[in-house]
């Protein structure tokens, strides 16, 4: 029996619940993680009276709740689906499997209640269930060094219990996962002609990340030691990317507001961003996230005596677009059913 | 409202009170509703540029 348990046997379980009140004991899919976990937050504060017999205050029990930040997994081609309907409430289904088309859309409406499970199966066989929770987070990064897709996740909820629980498709990076380096996969991007798919291939970036962040917070009242209300606030958007310099092309469009132009743009000048991948074994499976409406702020690049390549820092502000999500993923998997 | 998708398609989402819905197209792929919440969550979907669900009268 070994002394130390190993820290690499962990399963993350996602669960889509019907309601609030039904958290579920079967995880739709187990996730394993490149880090990160949902724990349960148990502060205590201290009670500071004017008592000159006790020399520290004693401690009482705040009220509990759960929190998930920074879980990153690989992009699966379908367990993602139920961390984009986490987000993304709507799924309107199109074609037959296993080109299921799934549109997603109602970003920043009433979100899906999910349930999260922490599997420990070499650690006491240990399965917690993270219950009535909320995504408040997702990102999707690809960077030069190739392989998966990384999908973060973070999470806020209100019940943490002891109890079995099991899952339906446990993940594994051996049937595959999205790449920005496979074959057909893309960037496209334009940075002055939004609301429309951009058709101008970006073949310069090293890297790229979009994220979402949902704020959120656990609310609790005056009369119970858990939390049953979740405060859900706005969103927000990040984008970055690394681009090797090529042209001033970008630099021009964004702050002279022309590729020819030569002095400061008076307006804001908004392109579109496109990013396409593609899954690694099945030729089928593909993940769309498309940005509508985007400022494409980039910075001049610096000068540097050690010979290195000249790089360009493009920070993407989303804008509102003309209709429909500010972000709008496309997934199409051999998943039949609508989430 | 009326709309209009794929046929035997379906489209599903959450309602404001947490609850999950879920609606069928029929086998003409239309689909009619009198559920204020449905319609505007089937009218943001058509928006999708990949969504098969177009508005109707």
């Amino acid at each position: 029996m070994p002394i130390v348990a190993p820290a690499n046997n962990y399963y993350l379980g996602v669960h889509k619940q019907t309601n609030e009140a039904t958290v579920g004991t079967i995880g739709d899919y187990g996730f394993p993680v490149y880090g990160g976990r949902p724990t349960p937050v148990y502060d205590a504060g201290d009670i500071n009276v004017t008592d000159a017999a006790s020399i520290a205050g004693d401690t009482f029990k705040k009220p509990s709740s759960w929190v998930a930040e920074g879980i990153t997994t690989p992009g699966f081609d379908d367990g993602l689906g139920t961390l984009l309907q986490a987000m993304w409430p709507t799924d309107t289904p199109s074609g037959a499997a296993p080109s299921r088309i799934h549109a997603y859309s109602g970003l920043g409406g009433t979100q899906s209640w999910i349930s999260m499970y922490g599997r420990w199966p070499a650690a006491g066989t240990k399965y917690h269930t993270f219950g009535k929770g909320l995504m408040t987070g997702l990102t999707f990064e690809s960077t030069q060094d190739g392989g998966p897709l990384i999908v973060g996740m973070s999470a806020i909820g209100q019940t943490v219990t002891d109890e079995a629980s099991t899952l339906t498709v446990t993940e594994s990076t051996s049937s595959g996962y999205f790449s920005l380096q496979a074959a057909s996969s893309y960037i496209r991007g334009i940075p002055n002609v939004p609301n429309a798919a951009p058709a101008t291939p970006l073949t310069n970036v090293q890297n790229v990340k979009v994220e979402l962040i949902r704020n959120a917070s656990a609310e609790p009242t005056v009369d119970s030691a858990t939390v049953s209300n979740i405060a859900q606030g706005k969103l927000s958007f990040a984008v970055s990317m690394e681009w090797l310099w090529a042209d001033w092309t970008v630099f021009n469009m964004n702050y002279f507001g022309a590729s020819g132009g030569t002095t400061l743009s008076g307006t804001q000048v908004t392109g579109a961003l496109e990013l396409f991948w593609k899954h690694s074994v099945s030729a089928t499976s593909t993940f769309k996230l498309y940005i509508p409406a985007m400022v494409f702020a980039a910075e001049m690049p610096e000068p540097n005596p050690d010979g290195s390549p000249l790089r360009m820092t493009v920070t993407g502000r989303v804008q509102k677009p003309s209709s429909g999500d500010h972000i709008v993923p496309t997934l199409t998997n051999n998943v039949t059913p609508a989430y | 409202m009326k709309f209009t998708g794929e046929k035997n398609g379906e489209a599903s989402g959450v309602f404001a009170n947490g609850e999950a819905w879920h609606v069928k197209f029929d086998a003409n792929g239309s689909l009619s509703t009198k559920d204020p919440q449905i319609d505007a969550a089937l009218l943001a979907a058509s928006e999708h540029p990949d969504s098969p669900i177009k508005a109707g009268k």
